[in-house]
């Protein structure tokens, strides 16, 4: 239409993937979804911020949710709205312990000299540091969390 | 996962030649700067230059990498893509390493 300022900005096509809680398999899915961010021209500091808040959500479901009960099944469906990301992740894991997200509000400490720096605790921080709404919800066995990313806080 | 190791005089430097450090190298990447580190150089410099993707499970292996080093043995980081250098910049470790842009400007500059 003549006179429009900017062309409207393109989609990232939903997405929808099923894949192990295995490292190898969490790597790919992220490759996947980082060229398909990559591709409907978002900025790549904004592709690598989304990559990452999906990467340890992803991670924790690896290592946590399914802990101890070898590999499991990890659901991801991704959204691209006008301005922001959003994506659901559903397994069939542990629950989190009393049914609640970490709180994980700061990140940890770095004084105490070498010996003492933390080599974890960073995942939740990163998560709940680069998203605007997170939902955890337990259903019928499985969890499911919620994770919207607005895409101009992220740059 | 391709490591590239290079010495000048007391100095190792290590090019991660892998696009990633995630939590499917993490340990690997922990158990290979071990083995690159024990013949003891004085200065280990970790270039990152070719890494444009870290996870907090990267992040930690590296903490852990300077931490199984012994007393007289310094990690410093050159390299750093814009995602590594955010990723370095929220959690605060940016303060932790040593920093600089390029090898060329960490090899001229010797940190103390």
């Amino acid at each position: 239409m003549p006179g429009a300022a900017l062309p409207a900005p393109a989609l990232v096509p939903p997405l929808h993937l099923t894949l192990a809680s295995t490292p190898d398999a969490v790597r790919a899915a992220l490759v996947r979804i980082g060229s398909a961010l990559a591709e409907a021209g978002l900025r790549p500091g904004t592709c690598g911020m989304v990559e990452l808040v999906i990467a340890e959500s992803l991670n924790n479901i690896a290592e946590h949710a399914y802990r101890g009960t070898g590999t499991g099944e990890i659901v991801l469906r991704l959204v691209h709205l006008s301005g922001a990301i959003e994506v659901t992740l559903i397994d069939s894991g542990q629950p989190y312990p009393e049914g609640a997200l970490p709180k994980a509000g700061t990140f940890p400490a770095l004084t105490g000299g070498r010996a003492t720096l933390p080599e974890g605790g960073f995942g939740w921080c990163l998560i709940r540091r680069l998203t605007s709404k997170l939902i955890y919800t337990r259903k019928n066995g499985r969890n499911r969390l919620f994770l919207r990313m607005d895409l101009d806080c992220l740059a | 996962m391709n490591l590239i190791t290079q010495t000048n005089d007391d100095q190792l430097t290590v090019t991660v030649d892998d696009p990633r450090i995630d939590a499917a190298v993490a340990i690997q990447f922990k158990d290979r700067m071990r083995a690159l580190t024990a013949l003891g150089p004085n200065r280990i410099l970790l270039d990152l230059h070719k890494v444009d993707f870290i996870d907090s499970s990267g992040l930690g292996a590296i903490v852990a990498a300077m931490k199984q080093l012994d007393d007289h043995q310094r990690l410093d980081l050159s390299g750093l893509t814009p995602n590594v250098e955010k990723v370095f910049r929220l959690t605060r470790m940016d303060t932790i390493f040593a920093i600089y842009p390029d090898v060329p400007t960490a090899l001229a500059r010797r940190a103390g």
